[in-house]
C-alpha cells in the first residue's frame, strides 16, 4: 500500500487518494524556506522589498552597481516598463519564469502596442505553471512571485501567483520565509490610502523585524518602487542600486550605524 | 466604388459609408451595413475586394470580443488598431494577401479622447483627425481640409459631413444615395439619421 501511495506521488499529473496535489504541495514547502519578498500598494505607487539569501564577500555584485535598467538583482526584477516582479523560490525556475514574463510582455508589446495590463501578464505565467500541474509530467515550477505594475485600466495594482497558477490580488502581501508574521504586521499597520513614502516606511519596518540579521543593509536587501511620473503620466520602474538601498535605509534612520563600521575597520 | 468617411470631433467620431452591395453593373443589394460594431467604443468601416472584406472584418471583430470577454477591459482603440494592423501586415506577407481597407474610430475610455484611425490593406497605419477611403476621398478630403473642426459639436460634425456626402453624390459618376452613419462617443455606439 505504502509503494503505490509513493508512485502516485511521483508523477505532478496525479491526484493522491485524499485528492490533493502533492507535488504543488511540496514546491509551496520550497518556497516558504526561500528569502522573503514584500510588497505593499500605496495610492500614488507600490513598494517591493526582498531579502536577499545569496550573499558573502566573495560574491562579484560589481555589475548590480550600474546595470542596464537596473533589471536584474537576485529576487527583484524589471519584467516591462509597467511591470517589477519579485520571486521567492528556487532560483533557476524563477529565471525560467522570469524570462518567460518578459518575452511574453514584449509579445503584446509587438501585437497591441501597448504595455502589458499587469493582470494579464499575471495570467500568463499562471497558465504557463497550470500547464505544468496537468501536461508533460513535469515537476511544477517552485517559485512564487509578486507582480507590481500600473496600467491606464485599474492603475496601480499588486498580484501574487503560486506554483499551482493560481492568483490573486493584494493591498499588501507577503511571500517566502516568514510571511506568516509578515502579513500579520502588515494587516495591522496597513491603512487604505497610505501614501508612497510611508508605504517605503512600512515595508522597511516589516523587512527589519522579519529579516534574519540584526540590521538592514544593501548586501542582504533587495528594494524597488514603481511610481506614475507627474508630466508624462507613465508608469516609472526603479529597481535600487545597493548604493541607492544604502542611502534610502540612511534617510529612515535604518542604515547601519557609524560605530559598526568604526568597529570593522579597526 | 465602396465610399467611406470619418470625421472627429469634441468627445465623438462619425462614421459613413455607403449601402450598396455591386456585383459586376448590377446593385445587388441597397442596404448593406459596412460598419462593424467590435466594441461597446469601437467602429470599424470596411471596404475593398468583396468577400475579403466581410471575412476580415468579421475575424478581426471576433478577435476584438474575444480578447474583450477573456480580460476584463476591452482594448483600447490605438490597441486595436495596432492588432489589426499586425493582422493586415502579416496577411500581406501571406500567399494570398486580404485587399481589405479600414476606418477604425473609437473612444479612448482611459483617457477620455476620441480617435480616429486611416489603415489600408498594406498595413499602413494613420492616426488622423478625419478620413475617407474610395474614390470618394477625392472630394471628401479637401473639403474636410477646409470645414474640420476638431472641437466641433456633434450637430455641426454632422453637417460637414452631409457636405461631403453631397458633393461625392453631385459629382461622382457611380455615387451612391444611401449612407448609413454611426456615432461613437463616451456613450458608446448608435445609429444616426443624416
Amino acid at each position: 500500500m505504502l509503494i503505490l501511495v509513493r508512485s502516485i506521488q511521483g508523477r505532478t499529473t496525479i491526484f493522491s487518494p485524499e485528492g490533493r496535489l502533492y507535488q504543488i504541495e511540496y514546491a509551496m514547502e520550497a518556497i516558504s524556506h526561500a528569502g522573503t519578498v514584500l510588497g505593499v500598494l500605496a495610492k500614488d505607487g507600490i513598494v517591493l522589498a526582498a531579502e536577499k539569501k545569496v550573499t558573502g564577500k566573495l560574491l562579484d555584485l560589481s555589475g548590480a552597481k550600474e546595470g542596464g535598467y537596473g533589471g536584474s538583482g537576485e529576487k527583484i526584477f524589471l519584467l516591462n516598463s509597467n511591470v517589477i516582479g519579485g520571486v521567492a523560490g528556487i532560483t533557476a525556475d524563477a529565471n525560467s519564469l522570469v524570462n518567460y514574463a518578459r518575452t511574453a510582455a514584449q509579445k503584446h508589446l509587438f501585437l497591441y502596442n501597448e504595455d502589458i495590463p499587469v493582470e494579464l501578464l499575471a495570467q500568463r505565467l499562471c497558465d504557463l505553471k497550470q500547464g505544468y500541474t496537468q501536461y508533460g509530467g513535469l515537476r511544477p515550477f517552485g517559485v512564487s512571485l509578486l507582480y507590481a505594475g500600473y496600467d491606464p485600466h485599474y492603475e496601480f495594482q499588486l498580484y501574487h501567483s503560486d506554483p499551482s497558477g493560481n492568483y490573486s490580488g493584494w493591498k499588501a502581501t507577503c511571500i517566502g520565509a516568514n510571511n506568516g508574521t509578515a502579513q500579520s504586521l502588515l494587516k495591522q499597520e496597513y491603512k487604505d490610502d497610505i501614501s508612497i513614502d510611508d508605504a517605503i516606511g512600512l515595508v522597511l519596518r516589516v523587512m527589519s523585524k522579519t529579516m534574519d540579521s540584526t540590521t538592514l543593509g544593501s548586501e542582504k536587501l533587495e528594494f524597488a518602487t514603481l511610481t506614475l511620473d507627474p508630466t508624462t503620466k507613465q508608469p516609472k520602474a526603479k529597481v535600487y542600486r545597493p548604493a541607492e538601498v544604502d542611502a534610502l535605509l540612511q534617510k529612515q534612520g535604518l542604515g547601519k550605524k557609524d560605530e559598526d563600521t568604526e568597529m570593522k575597520t579597526s | 466604388m465602396d465610399v467611406s468617411f470619418a470625421i472627429t470631433g469634441k468627445g465623438y467620431v462619425i462614421l459613413a459609408a455607403d449601402t450598396t452591395a455591386a456585383h459586376s453593373i448590377i446593385k445587388v443589394k441597397l442596404d448593406e451595413d459596412k460598419i462593424k460594431e467590435l466594441s461597446p467604443h469601437l467602429l470599424m468601416a470596411y471596404s475593398g475586394e468583396p468577400g475579403d472584406t466581410v471575412q476580415f472584418a468579421e475575424y478581426v471583430e471576433r478577435n476584438i470580443r474575444l480578447y474583450q470577454i477573456r480580460n476584463l477591459y476591452p482594448l483600447r482603440p490605438s490597441s486595436a488598431a495596432s492588432w489589426i494592423r499586425r493582422s493586415l501586415a502579416d496577411s500581406l506577407r501571406s500567399r494570398k494577401p486580404y485587399s481589405v481597407n479600414l476606418l477604425l474610430g473609437g473612444y479612448d475610455t482611459t483617457t477620455h479622447t476620441p480617435h480616429l484611425y486611416w489603415m489600408d490593406y498594406l498595413g499602413t497605419l494613420v492616426d488622423v483627425p478625419f478620413a475617407a477611403h474610395g474614390y470618394g476621398s477625392y472630394f471628401a478630403l479637401s473639403l474636410l481640409d477646409r470645414y474640420h473642426d476638431p472641437e466641433a459639436p456633434l450637430e455641426e460634425g454632422l453637417a460637414v459631413l452631409k457636405r461631403c456626402i453631397d458633393e461625392v453624390t453631385k459629382r461622382l459618376v457611380v455615387a451612391q444615395p444611401k449612407y448609413k452613419v454611426k456615432v461613437v462617443d463616451k456613450d458608446g455606439v448608435r445609429e444616426v439619421e443624416l
